[in-house]
């Protein structure tokens, strides 16, 4: 196979390193400097030793093991120096090994913007440790004290001149002592890495064509396979023709099981070629999609639902002061990655290897091995890297359709999905209803807020069901329609210990004496639905923010100023006031066709703080929205690498941007009906805004993750702009002209 | 056989004259530079030089590459140094996954050539129908820019 260079060499030396482990007894405890016992992320209590994490190679590279996964969000890079740091090394000698349930710790899922917080945070206390451990076997060969040695780039120079290095030290060693939390890790005023921006580590190969993606695996004896499914949430096989499929040049066998029907042929064009003549050969039974696209953001409500309240804090019923009201809808929304979904399997004997970009190895051998009736230690399932990932998109599902057309080929198969299976059949983030009734105190500011929502679940991924005690079922789609007997399983929401579901962020930050969040949860929507970019908090944001919005201009006050109001916490205000002060901030606009929208918020309540301002020329007549520029301000505590932090706002931003002003899964009864980019188009280079973000380190805070802090913010800032320009107050997204126009009359 | 030159070197293909050139070059030549994306022309993740035309190569047959000097990302920087737009994507830092990047280089890279003085609104133009997904178009365009001024 033809994986990348780095990856295959570095796999060798690890796998080297654990041949030649000897049995090695760490320096007595007492010897290490003992610092006050720091908090160790959770995840250190399951992979305690420092070699589930870190292993050094003798032959000069640190080898870093996390279950995090590069999705096209930065994390290698920002881990990389973390751990770069630590150990006092240049980058270019740490290379992080992308996660395999072979070699990893398991750590969940990457989601949640979390990994720096728990696999970063474990890392760099795995690093401080190792660091002191080498310190420590330097000195007492230098026979000097362990502040007698200075580490650079792998050197370990005594006081006394005495030199040897972390990879002479290690030769024939086992570093495998338990992480203490008792070193401290460098203080951030010792900072050479940390904090400085640090171009991406994978770049230069993407940019230049290296073999960097999933799709450019080339497996020895390798062939290609499609599955053909109509652009349906549910459908079954009632009959088809495929002998003349089965004849065609390459076609190495269809495979039909239940109604799962795929084709495996030689070459990848044979194989698309394949599937299209099976397409036009299958006949399909699709139960009617309802309720309509039409009456959805109505008849939402009237699903069937199970109401749980998160927040009843004081009292929200009326007591006599200005009322404010207002109801919000979010329509579904698709991933759509520039890649679709694509995934290898082989089947050597009884053991199963799969090359996926899933956002969980761990998880997905678990659903995929039980899903097979597999025991899941003959299941490797091993990362590689796949276009931007904003949630449960099609990565897992490909990877059960290369699993299970291995299974009948014995094949190793690649299966790479078409633009149509990536727009139809990718999970939607759920289509979603918020209503908000709020009161105003006699002090002008709010005394009450009500937030009730209605929405799909925001979670099933597969193998999540085990972490919430479901046993039965599997979250990959392709086995359900298979003849195994094998149904999705009853998929709960994202539960508030990781941040909530359809909730998140359904609760303001803000000062509010009297505050209540309700969920109706519907058991079953039109379309199928899980985790993309944000979960509820999007949704909820962009309503809340625009409703914050609408009382202030229904009081005259400030936008800006009457958030500030219920503001108290100094990051908040920070935020607030760097974002206006980036945007030059004077008020509302007073120019017709030209506005200014500002919204503020906090990702889950706990982790990156963000504001907006974002710009807008609106045609008066055609109702098309210009957006010239936004500006913003982030604060997501300590920032690893500056600009891996703005180019995650900074695509956050354009991204809901894109999400708010133009996007929509469209259907009709029969499918999914948006399934190219003309009918699902998305913003273009010609509609980027210029982007200005402020970035306000906090060194001594912890940090947070980035990715998901600015896309809810963005969609009411837009909303709030487009209300400035235009007068029209939008409550439904997308946010087309045509709303614009109808808006602007009423 | 479909002879042309590719990346500098003379090449023939017996892929099959209405096998989308794409297919080829991936397969046969094991090229990574042109991706998959739409199979219909419509995201540029495929883009190639033909004879310094940026083409969508999952819409091109095979034959049309006949006789043509067909150029991928990876034959930008055959001599080992980068192109001006590679160089200024990598300083831009003008990604997030990269999927889109080889689209929005070869893009530029024509656009570039063509029109060495072209205006903000003319580079907008000229990147119409390369899709990024992850929102990093604002720092493609200041890529560009940034090439446009070291080329």
């Amino acid at each position: 196979m033809t994986h990348s260079k780095e990856t295959t060499l570095s796999r060798r030396s690890v796998l080297k390193g654990i041949a030649g482990l000897t049995a090695f007894f760490a320096l007595p405890v007492s010897v290490r400097p003992v610092a006050a016992q720091t908090k160790l992320p959770f995840i250190v209590s399951r992979y305690p030793t420092v070699d589930a994490w870190i292993r050094i190679d003798p032959e000069g590279i640190v080898h870093v093991f996390s279950g995090k996964a590069e999705l096209g969000q930065g994390i290698q890079t920002a881990i990389t120096q973390i751990v770069a740091e630590e150990l006092d090394l240049p980058v270019e000698l740490v290379r992080m090994v992308d996660p395999d349930t072979g070699v990893s710790p398991e750590e969940f899922y990457t989601a949640g913007s979390t990994s720096i917080e728990t696999s970063g945070m474990a890392l760099r206390h795995a690093s401080a440790e190792i660091r002191d451990y080498l310190v420590g076997m330097a000195a007492e060969k230098a026979g000097v004290e362990k502040s007698g040695i200075r580490a650079e780039n792998g050197e370990l120079t005594a006081s006394n001149g005495v030199r040897t290095t972390y990879w002479s030290l290690v030769e024939g060693q086992e570093i495998n002592f338990d992480i203490t939390g008792e070193v401290a890790p460098k203080a951030p005023s010792e900072f050479q890495l940390v904090g400085k921006p640090q171009p991406r580590i994978d770049l230069p190969a993407k940019f230049t064509g290296e073999a960097s993606y999933i799709s450019d695996i080339r497996l020895p004896g390798m062939v290609h396979g499609r599955v053909v499914r109509p652009p349906a949430p549910v459908f079954s096989l009632t009959s088809v023709a495929s002998g003349s499929v089965e004849a065609m040049e390459g076609v190495i066998s269809v495979v039909r099981n239940g109604s799962f029907l795929g084709v495996v042929a030689e070459r990848e064009d044979q194989a698309v070629a394949a599937a299209e003549a099976l397409a036009e050969a299958a006949e399909w039974d699709i139960p009617k999609i309802e309720p309509s696209m039409e009456d959805l953001p109505e008849q939402i409500k009237s699903l069937p639902s199970t109401e749980e309240v998160f927040v009843n804090e004081g009292d929200v019923s009326p007591a006599g002061g200005q009322r404010f009201e207002a109801a919000y809808f979010r329509p579904f929304h698709a991933h759509a990655a520039v890649s679709p979904s694509c995934a290898l399997a082989q089947f050597e004997g009884e053991t199963l290897t799969v090359w996926s970009h899933t956002q969980g190895v761990f998880p997905a051998r678990r659903d995929m091995a039980n899903a097979l009736s597999m025991p899941e230690e003959n299941v490797r399932v091993i990362h590689a890297h796949g276009a931007g990932c904003f949630g449960h998109n099609g990565a897992d599902d490909v990877a059960m359709d290369a699993a299970l057309l291995a299974r009948a080929t014995g094949r190793p198969v690649r299966v790479m999905w078409s633009r149509q299976d990536e727009l139809a059949h990718s999970p939607f983030g759920s289509a979603m209803r918020i209503e908000i009734s709020a009161e105003l105190g006699a002090d002008a500011k709010l005394r009450s807020y009500d937030h009730t929502v209605w929405s799909g679940v925001h979670g099933a991924r597969p193998g999540f069901q085990f972490y919430m005690q479901e046993k039965e079922g599997s979250g990959f789609m392709p086995i359900w329609s298979t003849g195994d007997g094998v149904e999705a399983y009853a998929p709960r929401d994202i539960p508030p210990m990781f941040g909530g579901g359809a909730e998140r962020n359904g609760e303001p930050i803000y000062d509010i004496p009297n505050r209540k969040l309700t969920k109706y949860l519907l058991s079953k929507m039109p379309l199928r639905v899980s985790a993309m970019r944000g979960l509820g908090a999007y949704a909820n944001h962009f309503a809340m923010e625009s409703f914050i919005d609408e009382v202030a201009f229904g009081i005259d006050a400030d936008p800006v100023e009457f958030r500030l109001r219920h503001l108290s916490d100094p990051r908040y205000r920070a935020v607030v006031e760097r974002a206006a002060e980036a945007a030059n901030w004077t008020g509302r606009s007073t120019r017709k066709g030209y506005g200014r929208g500002f919204s503020f918020g906090r990702y889950k309540n706990r982790s990156g703080i963000f504001a907006i301002v974002v710009d807008v020329n609106v045609d008066l007549d055609s109702g098309e929205v210009a957006i010239p520029k936004v500006a913003a301000a982030v604060d997501v505590g300590q920032v690893i690498n500056p600009d891996g932090v703005i180019n995650q706002i900074e695509g956050g931003i354009i991204q809901s941007l894109s999400w708010t002003m133009m996007e929509e899964v469209a259907y009709d009864g029969a499918g999914i009906t948006s399934t190219d980019w003309s009918s699902y188009p998305i913003l273009s280079v010609a509609q980027a805004p210029e982007v200005d973000i402020r970035l306000i380190d906090r060194p001594d805070m912890p940090p947070v993750g980035a990715g998901e802090a600015s896309q809810g913010p963005t969609a009411s800032a837009l909303a709030n702009a487009i209300f400035d320009a235009t007068g029209a107050r939008v409550r439904d997204m997308p946010l087309r002209p045509e709303k614009i126009l109808a808006a602007m009359q009423a | 056989m479909v002879e042309f030159q590719l990346n500098g070197k003379a090449v023939s293909s017996g892929t099959g004259e209405d096998v989308p050139l794409l297919f080829a070059l991936r397969e046969e030549f094991s090229l990574n530079g042109p991706k998959f994306g739409c199979g219909s022309g419509q995201c540029g993740a495929c883009t190639v030089l033909v004879d310094g035309q940026a083409v969508q190569s999952c819409v091109t047959p095979l034959s049309a590459a006949a006789g043509s000097e067909v150029v991928s990302l990876e034959g930008l920087s055959a001599g080992g140094t980068l192109h001006a737009v590679q160089q200024a994507f990598l300083d831009e830092q003008a990604a997030q996954c990269g999927y889109c990047s080889n689209g929005m280089i070869m893009r530029a890279v024509e656009l570039l050539s063509a029109n060495p003085a072209a205006s903000d609104a003319e580079i907008r133009d000229g990147m119409d129908g390369v899709l990024c997904r992850c929102g990093a178009q604002a720092r493609v365009l200041k890529a560009i820019k940034r090439a446009q001024s070291q080329l």
